[in-house]
């Protein structure tokens, strides 16, 4: 990643909770739709959360060894 | 009639299974396209009033029932199947492509059916053929195929039962909605559950996918979940159960391609995930959800079969398919790693591709119907289908760090140009909604482009980019296997040959060799019935012969007169019983 994608990805955020903030105006009336960024949060968390969860599930109980069915 | 059966899309396709073996071995990859494309053409034709059936015994079967719903997975399947024999066309497995055609006409047919029992017939079809295209992979595919076809005939099994459990109920065998109190409805639904790889029925998807040939896998991907897709959108539409079955596939999904290592695994994990968002749209049942659910089954049957000609391609230039064998290849593939980007922007729901305005329809109408709790894990699984597809897959396959021991072929031009037809699609439809839309079965009206989807996309996709790029060393792959629910029947599967196939094979082994033992035993005392009566070592050295006197070969005098004693007391014996 050169810097140029880094400050274009970060301008793109932004803009984007900018936006958020100034020109959308939520229709639902959950609680949680008024977070501001919720989507950005959902997205960094959930990555996150999916990479650590997955990880952990696959290292305790999950992954095997290839072979792991080779005497079938 | 048979100008009726000319108008039957699967009738075009099915002749082709005919007519191409009949044709030059090099001419038959030409001819492979032409026949879907055929179909297409009809579909696109078609409307209600094509609609024929005939007579057979006390039913009448309708072989051809148009409507919206079936119409719009008719079109998608020929264009899918004209795609994939583009894909093919340097073939020259003649049962590969049989297989391919046999199964696109088999799909055709199942989604115009319009009774229980055609829509059957078609089903099982679509199973022998699908599995063909996995058998067909030399090496690997033997016994991934039986278990393919061994779970297939199960599920049709279930389909069966519970066809002739409604048939009875309802006196009729036309299609209709399924009612939730009876049993027939429920092994309908698990018979369906097989075909749409709903957990936990959906493990034979990513054993069987990976392990198919490089052409075969397209064809795969397309047809048996979205005709099952097809099947409950028609039957099932507004069964809650579907909501929390298809969140539960689309998140399983994500995280087993988390875990997986094999490029073609991953996709396949991501079939699973991608399903559960129109098995989840079927379960709301709004118009809206529905729509979405077909349009998700168009947009998704393009991208996937892109994605999987984008890995075929990998492997067959390469010889590779995991991950911790891979990298560095953009500079090697650059053509098919754009394509392919086009793929995974489009099942990442990226603005301006088509799992953008689909997946979106499906998403919000579980908004609109509600279910907040499905809205925001159907919102957190697209972050999981961006973080592999479009970053963990490409990143290890194409970036990171190169291996240039890995030879590269240079791929078919076919191979691009039918990518090139897919990613062309993808986009088309993605910035020109209308064209979808405009085909969709329900009344219901979607805007994809309003500012604040917009802004709710971007923020997901590029927040889920900074995730994956700090966390990016824990997603490199790993040489290992991750068990599924296939491990209920494929670690057994020793243990059960061993008790009921080695352990009842040696005991017929045991027991053969003791009735031949047996046999060898009484037939020289039937033969000769002195040898009752002379020792084990006499018999095995035989009478005891001295120089020419031929009475020594002869038995003895008391045994003569024992013969006699024993005859005399026997009759004496009947006698006084008598």
């Amino acid at each position: 990643m050169k810097r140029w994608h880094w400050i274009s990805l970060a301008a793109v955020m932004i803009g984007s909770l900018v936006l958020e903030r100034v020109a959308v105006h939520h229709t639902s009336d959950y609680w949680w739709s008024h977070i501001p960024g919720l989507y950005g949060w959902l997205g960094l968390l959930g990555c996150i959360g999916i990479i650590v969860g997955s990880k952990l599930l696959g290292r305790k109980w999950l992954q095997r060894d290839e072979h792991y069915y080779d005497g079938e | 009639m048979a100008s009726e059966m000319m108008l039957h899309p699967a009738f075009l396709v099915l002749v082709g299974v005919v007519v191409l073996p009949l044709l030059p071995p090099g001419a038959r990859g030409k001819a492979l396209p032409l026949f879907p494309l055929g179909a297409l053409w009809v579909c696109w034709n078609l409307s209600p009033e094509h609609n024929f059936s005939v007579e057979f015994l006390e039913y009448r079967l309708s072989i051809l029932q148009v409507d919206r719903l079936s119409r719009i997975f008719g079109i998608v399947f020929s264009l899918i199947g004209f795609a994939g024999g583009l894909f093919a066309l340097h073939l020259r497995d003649v049962r590969q492509q049989l297989a391919a055609l046999l199964y696109a006409g088999s799909a055709l047919g199942l989604v115009f059916s319009g009774d229980w029992l055609t829509l059957f017939l078609f089903w099982e079809l679509t199973a022998l053929s699908s599995t063909v295209l996995i058998w067909s992979r030399q090496g690997t595919g033997s016994r991934v195929g039986l278990r393919y076809l061994l779970v297939h005939l199960f599920g049709g099994g279930l389909l069966l039962a519970g066809i002739l459990g409604q048939v009875h109920a309802t006196g009729g065998i036309g299609l209709q909605l399924l009612e939730a109190g009876r049993l027939s409805s429920w092994l309908i639904l698990g018979g369906i559950a097989v075909n749409a790889a709903i957990p936990p029925l959906h493990a034979w998807l990513a054993d069987a996918y990976p392990k198919a040939t490089v052409t075969g896998a397209v064809f795969l991907s397309a047809f048996t979940t979205k005709s099952a897709v097809y099947l409950l959108a028609r039957v099932a539409p507004g069964w809650e159960i579907l909501i929390a079955l298809g969140v539960v596939m689309a998140l399983y999904g994500v995280v087993f391609a988390v875990l997986a290592n094999n490029i073609r695994e991953i996709l396949a994990y991501h079939i699973i995930s991608q399903v559960g968002y129109m098995v989840a749209g079927v379960g709301i049942g709004t118009p809206l959800a529905l729509n979405g659910t077909v349009a998700h089954a168009f947009s998704h049957i393009l991208y996937k079969a892109l994605l999987f000609m984008g890995a075929g391609m990998v492997l067959q230039a390469t010889g590779r398919s995991r991950l911790t064998e891979l990298g560095g290849l953009g500079g090697k593939m650059p053509l098919t790693l754009w394509l392919y980007m086009v793929g995974a922007f489009s099942i990442s729901g990226f603005p301006l591709f088509n799992g953008f305005i689909s997946k979106s329809m499906v998403v919000s109408a579980a908004l609109d119907a509600r279910y907040q709790a499905a809205y925001l894990l159907l919102v957190l699984a697209s972050v999981g289908t961006f973080l592999s597809i479009g970053l963990k897959l490409p990143y290890f396959t194409w970036f990171g760090r190169g291996r240039p021991e890995v030879g590269v072929s240079r791929p078919p031009l076919n191979m691009h140009l039918a990518m090139g037809l897919l990613a062309v699609l993808c986009v088309g439809f993605g910035v020109f909604p209308s064209l979808l839309y405009a085909e969709l079965p329900y009344a219901a009206s979607y805007r994809p482009y309003t500012l604040p989807h917009l802004v709710e996309s971007i923020q997901l996709l590029a927040a889920t980019f900074f995730g994956f790029w700090w966390f990016r060393s824990k997603l490199a792959g790993q040489p290992t296997l991750t068990l599924d629910t296939d491990w209920f029947y494929r670690r057994p599967a020793g243990w059960v040959r061993r008790c009921l196939v080695d352990g009842v094979s040696r005991l017929f082994d045991r027991a053969d060799a003791g009735i031949l033992a047996g046999i060898g035993w009484l037939a020289p005392r039937f033969r000769n019935p002195t040898l009752w009566f002379v020792h084990g070592s006499e018999r095995e050295q035989g009478p005891a012969i001295s120089g020419d006197d031929p009475d020594a070969a002869r038995p003895k005098l008391e045994f003569a007169v024992t013969l006699i004693l024993l005859c005399v007391l026997l009759f004496t014996a009947v006698a006084f019983l008598r």
